[in-house]
């Protein structure tokens, strides 16, 4: 049922059981908030939404409030501006005023708010906010003290990656979002997606950053700075940019990394071809033994996840590294130019769009004598940073000619990009084994309505094989236990990333992004990966040759498989 | 009719008392009812207060050595541990009821005096000292020259209807309260009217939310009611946090039965399967009876499925929450009763539409929901005989502080302060000045000399700015400072504010903030602090506006009023303490200056020895002097001169 509401005194038209904020957006006016997320349940914690109503005593909260029929609302009244103007001075009391040494400085919430209420003069006196620092975890950085308590990653941890390794603690101004017991990340069930980083309104979660750890060898004569590419992160440089494929991103990020002093610079394609080669080898022999499914392993956070809470599935998880650490593995033990001293001489840094892999590049598994097959993880967000410290002017560049590219790409690792690319990938792969280079490329359309399972059958030769991609942690799980409640055995292969959209969500994208940006981005890699030159790995004859020579040597392949085991959570 | 044990006791209770469809009883049945409820004793009984206010006092050492003494004289008497009558005052009491005699109250009565009492009124003999008050009954002798309870004036003036029971009967005896009539109501709720002929009837009877909200109850009742949904919830809400009040832990420690009675005619008006006593785990005794008080309930039939073979399930829970004064809002206690962090929720939705777990659920106050039987009983008209200006029946307070008779009394709706301070608390301790009444923390509003003809009722509160709402009653006199009171009530909100929303959470620290600067000296007050503290104090106003407008739930709202309200009655002390820096009461201690008088001063050395931080300069025998950049007012040298020769100002 519609009814007409008054704003300001001109009538809008709504739909019975709205909340007004949306509407009050819908139709062009700027609503101050800071605890609202689309999607989310609201949680009125901010109250900078509020509005005046005519015939209430008190001002409300547009995201929380229902509309009603023939509301008068008041949106900037007097009366509302003072109340948000005094809500903000009231956060600023004990805020830490170093904003110059905030990792969000320029592009925080609360110094928005400052400036568009207008506060030029401080009138309330307050002890600083001095919480402790948390820096236990490997990808997480909190910093308390800047916290607003918007709860906003209180929300995304709970409800979109079901978590929870962070909640309120303690009361009344006392009161931090911390993790459990105040016990530092790194023992608490968190899986070091990143999301909460990418919700906060101020620089109270970063991530840990190697920033500094990565310039401090570009220099250094001791040691050949390595650069990962990961083809998520060309994409999201490129729809940064927005760059086309025809201005060759890949070309030109190898241009800048040479400037920036990178000896070599590889592409992660070929890891994430391999991946699917390994992976497609794991899902047919699991298919012969009726060990089905078989669940993806190249996200860190998810790993995390299961290892924690999920340890009965961790037998069925793939167990082939992350293109991440298959691409380190292979940069710094069997590259093609690689000499003996080499392996202590090479430092990997990989670009990806996550801050999950900076946790998983330390995990045990993935050192060798104490050598990390990745040394330093750079999310797009500290590349971003690197770019204006090292004085590149990517559009100037796009002049330039940039002709020599990186020698190798591949589609499949654009696919792993985003959610349901890497199952297509592994199905079309499938489809290669078995029939050969004439085999027609395999296309998941995509879920018609935001609601429907996402998971496809494909008729593959004799067999039907069920293939599914889940994002987003509590995603994930709510389907695991749908397969398990209706006892289903038509589910082959599940496709599980962390963050919702896959990479292109991921916890390293720049801030400030939405569900709407994932869906750009993955059309970008969607572009991008059309116009690499073949359609499946088992096309490439480079990775053939590659393949050839690591099975050549068989620990090698062993090699490029790892071990999961169930974790404890705060021990 | 025979009567040996409790089984005969249990049938004779179900069949002739509770499902008797008539209501006159032979007379035989009638006497077995007073020999149940304890109005008629065969052998003698000795009742000791043993609530949460009498074991401070030391009830329970009382309890410990009659139950000795029993036993050493191997009488047959019945000692039972029992509820508070609400006069605190008197603690620990003891009643002893003889037979054939008319009970007798006994004050004061600490464990060393105990069997000494005994001794004497086992004899016949009334310790004069010790003696209190004794209960009028015109079945038994009554004792000479011993006034009655309700000549008292602290009962005089009172109108029990809710408290009856309390501190008379043994809490834990459900034998007792259906004798006294109890559970009466609800058999009859459940066999002769539907759900939405009780909540027309609750309606009808105009009761209104005790909690502070005013609103009528069965409105919300009926909205729950007609909400359609599998599985609703009837949720009580005791959760009593309020400094300065304890009504609600009275009721629970002395009347379990009634609380449970009234939740089974809730739930079942609502058509809630579920029902929760929500309090809080601090409150040990009460929670140790409600306990007992359930499960006697269970083994009588009365709570359970198929209550009575009427078709009617009904299940209580009894809830401990941690200590949080935010737990009393609604949703935030719903929040916790689901295992949550104890937060309250934007409304609406209102809970008794999508509450608990999403169920539509009703929360009432305690205090709303124990008049319940009593309206079923009688009818909402007779309900509405009692009360004035559209407020009816009767309302608790917690009686306390600068007042000769303290405790928890009932009195009706339309009496007024001055007859609540005058006649029930029998004027001023030390026949001090009147300043003020503090009507609990939620309200924050204060009864000034001037309004003391107020009377308690819902508009009469809100004209002058107040609330019917926690029942605390904490009267002030002269000596108290008044900001010193806002600054503890402000204190309060900022540890209680659960921290969700800005206004809230911010805004209590900061108001806190301000209020120190004026009560208390900066260790160096130079021109700049004093600026900012003119500077907050400047916005102390339009903040506590603020914090009212826009806070997500009525605590944030009601925390500025406490400051609002000494802004509005007490202007000038306010004044004194921001422009002269003077504490008119004498208590903000940083504000204080100490002199020394040379006439009286012997130059002793005593506050020179003393001072912990040399600001007193002198010689022996020579007058001291003090130095007050250096003075932080610690009252040390006070304390140790001999002679009075320090000035306190």
């Amino acid at each position: 049922m519609s009814f007409t509401i008054y704003v300001n005194n001109t009538p809008i038209e709504v739909q019975e059981g709205e909340t007004l904020l949306p509407v009050l957006r819908r139709n062009g006016i700027k609503i101050p908030t800071v605890c609202y997320m689309h999607g989310f349940t609201p949680s009125g914690a901010c109250r900078l939404c509020v509005v005046e109503v005519e015939g209430k005593r008190d001002l409300i909260t547009s995201c929380t409030y229902p509309v009603e029929p023939e509301m008068e609302i008041k949106t900037n009244s007097m009366r509302v501006i003072k109340a948000r103007k005094a809500l903000v001075e009231m956060l600023l009391a004990n805020h830490p005023d170093d904003c110059l040494y905030c990792e969000r400085n320029g592009n925080c919430e609360l110094q928005w708010l400052a400036e568009e209420m207008n506060i030029k003069e401080r009138l309330f006196f307050s002890r600083k906010n001095s919480d402790k620092r948390d820096h236990s975890s490997p990808s997480v950085y909190r910093d308390p003290a800047k916290c607003i308590l918007c709860n906003r990653c209180v929300r995304v941890c709970e409800e979109v990656q079901l978590v929870t390794a962070i909640e309120f603690i303690s009361r009344g101004n006392k009161t931090t979002v911390n993790s459990a017991f105040d016990k530092g990340l790194n023992v608490s069930s968190c899986i070091n997606c990143g999301q909460c980083i990418m919700v906060c309104p101020t620089g109270a979660l970063v991530d840990i950053s190697h920033i500094e750890k990565v310039q401090s060898v570009l220099d250094s004569s001791k040691k050949d700075a390595v650069a990962l590419l990961s083809p998520a992160f060309i994409t999201s440089v490129a729809e940064f940019f927005n760059l086309k494929a025809i201005d060759k991103p890949t070309n030109l990020l190898k241009t800048v990394l040479a400037k920036m002093g990178f000896k070599h610079i590889y592409h992660m394609g070929q890891a994430a071809d391999l991946n699917i080669e390994m992976e497609t080898e794991a899902l047919l022999s699991a298919l012969e033994n009726n060990q089905t499914p078989i669940f993806s392993s190249c996200c860190p956070a998810w790993i995390k996840y299961a290892e924690e809470f999920q340890s009965q599935m961790l037998e069925n998880i793939s167990h082939v590294k992350s293109p991440q650490q298959i691409m380190g593995r292979i940069a710094k033990y069997h590259s093609e130019s690689k000499q003996e001293q080499d392996i202590e001489k090479l430092y990997t840094v990989s670009f990806v769009p996550c801050v999950a892999n900076k946790f998983e590049s330390s995990r045990e598994e993935n050192t060798q004598k104490g050598i990390s097959e990745v040394d330093a993880v750079i999310s797009v967000r500290e590349f971003m940073k690197m770019l204006r410290s090292h004085g590149i002017n990517i559009n100037r560049l796009l002049y330039e000619k940039n002709d020599k590219g990186l020698e190798y790409v591949s589609p499949a690792g654009y696919q792993m990009g985003y959610s349901g690319g890497k199952a297509e990938a592994i199905a079309h792969h499938v489809n290669h084994k078995i029939f050969g280079k004439n085999a027609e490329p395999i296309k998941f359309s995509p879920p018609k309505n935001p609601g429907s399972k996402r998971e496809v059958k494909v008729k593959i030769g004799e067999r039907e094989i069920g293939f599914a991609w889940v994002s987003g942690i509590r995603e994930a799980q709510e389907y695991f236990d749908l397969l398990k409640q209706e006892g289903r055995k038509d589910i082959h292969y599940i496709e599980v990333m962390a963050c919702q959209g896959g990479c292109a969500g991921g916890g390293g994208q720049p801030i400030a992004t939405y569900i709407d940006k994932n869906k750009q981005r993955k059309k970008t890699g969607q572009e991008l990966e059309k116009n690499t030159t073949y359609d499946s790995p088992g096309k490439s004859e480079k990775l053939q040759k590659l393949l050839g020579a690591l099975k050549g040597d068989k620990g090698i392949i062993e090699e490029l498989h790892t071990q999961f085991r169930k974790r404890d959570v705060l021990k | 009719m025979k009567i040996s044990d409790s089984q005969d006791i249990k049938k004779f209770l179900i069949h002739q008392v509770l499902h008797n469809p008539k209501d006159e009883l032979s007379n035989d049945e009638l006497k077995i009812i007073s020999y149940i409820s304890k109005e008629r004793v065969s052998k003698p009984m000795i009742y000791v207060g043993t609530t949460t206010c009498g074991i401070a006092a030391g009830a329970d050492k009382t309890y410990e050595a009659i139950k000795t003494y029993i036993k050493e004289s191997q009488l047959d008497i019945d000692l039972i541990k029992g509820g508070c009558v609400g006069y605190c005052k008197a603690e620990p009491l003891v009643d002893i009821q003889l037979p054939g005699k008319a009970r007798i109250s006994f004050q004061h009565v600490t464990h060393d005096k105990a069997a000494e009492l005994l001794d004497e009124v086992l004899n016949n003999n009334i310790p004069d000292d010790q003696v209190l008050a004794q209960y009028y009954n015109d079945i038994h002798q009554l004792w000479e020259d011993v006034p009655y309870w309700h000549e008292m004036p602290f009962f005089a003036h009172q109108k029990k209807l809710l408290t009856v029971n309390c501190g008379i009967t043994n809490p834990v005896s459900v034998e007792e309260y259906i004798a006294r009539g109890g559970y009466k109501a609800f058999t009859q709720t459940i066999t002769q009217y539907t759900p939405e002929e009780v909540c027309q009837i609750i309606e009808d009877s105009q009761l209104a939310g005790r909690g502070g909200g005013a609103y009528i109850a069965g409105k919300k009742w009926s909205i729950a009611l007609n909400t359609i949904n599998d599985q609703k919830y009837f949720v009580c809400n005791a959760v009593e946090s309020d400094p300065g009040s304890y009504m609600n832990r009275v009721m629970m420690e002395s009347d379990p039965h009634r609380i449970i009675e009234s939740l089974l005619i809730a739930s079942y008006a609502t058509g809630s399967t579920k029902a929760f006593i929500f309090t809080r785990n601090e409150f040990s005794v009460a929670l140790q009876r409600l306990h007992a008080a359930l499960e006697q309930a269970e083994a009588y039939g009365i709570i359970g499925h198929n209550i009575f073979d009427s078709g009617v399930n009904i299940h209580i829970t009894i809830k401990a929450g941690a200590r949080a004064f935010v737990c009393g809002e609604e949703t935030a206690l719903n929040n916790s009763i689901e295992g949550k962090r104890a937060m309250p929720v934007s409304k609406p939705p209102y809970p008794a539409k999508k509450g608990l777990w999403n169920k539509p659920t009703v929360v009432n106050n305690l205090e709303t929901l124990i008049n319940v039987p009593l309206i079923l009983k009688n009818g909402p008209q007779w309900f509405k005989q009692t009360g004035h200006n559209n407020s009816f029946g009767t309302k608790l307070f917690t009686l306390s502080g600068k007042i000769n008779n303290y405790g928890t009394i009932e009195v009706e709706m339309g009496t007024s302060f001055r007859d609540i301070i005058e006649k029930i608390g029998e004027g001023m301790k030390g026949g001090a000045e009147f300043k003020a009444i503090i009507l609990g923390i939620n309200s924050g509003s204060y009864v000034t000399p001037k309004a003391l003809d107020t009377t308690v009722d819902f508009e009469s509160l809100k004209k002058i700015g107040s609330q019917l709402g926690s029942g605390a009653c904490v009267v002030v006199d002269s000596s108290s400072c008044m900001l010193d009171l806002a600054r503890f009530f402000t204190n309060f909100f900022k540890n209680e504010s659960c921290g969700k929303c800005i206004p809230c959470r911010e805004g209590t620290a900061l108001m806190l903030e301000i209020i120190n600067a004026a009560t208390q000296k900066p260790a160096k007050d130079n021109s700049f602090q004093t600026l900012e503290r003119f500077k907050g104090i400047m916005q102390l106003k339009s903040m506590a506006k603020v914090m009212k407008d826009t806070s997500l739930c009525s605590l944030g709202k009601s925390a500025p009023n406490a400051i609002l309200n000494t802004l509005a009655n007490f202007k000038s002390e306010f004044d004194s303490h921001v422009f002269e820096r003077k504490c008119p009461a004498g208590v903000c201690r940083d504000l204080r200056t100490y002199t020394i008088d040379v006439d009286l001063c012997t130059g002793c050395t005593a506050c020179f020895k003393k001072c912990p931080v040399d600001a007193i300069i002198g010689t022996a025998r020579q007058p001291h002097f003090i130095v007050q950049d250096k003075c932080i007012a610690c009252n040390a040298c006070f304390e140790a001169c001999k002679f009075n020769a320090v000035i306190v100002e």
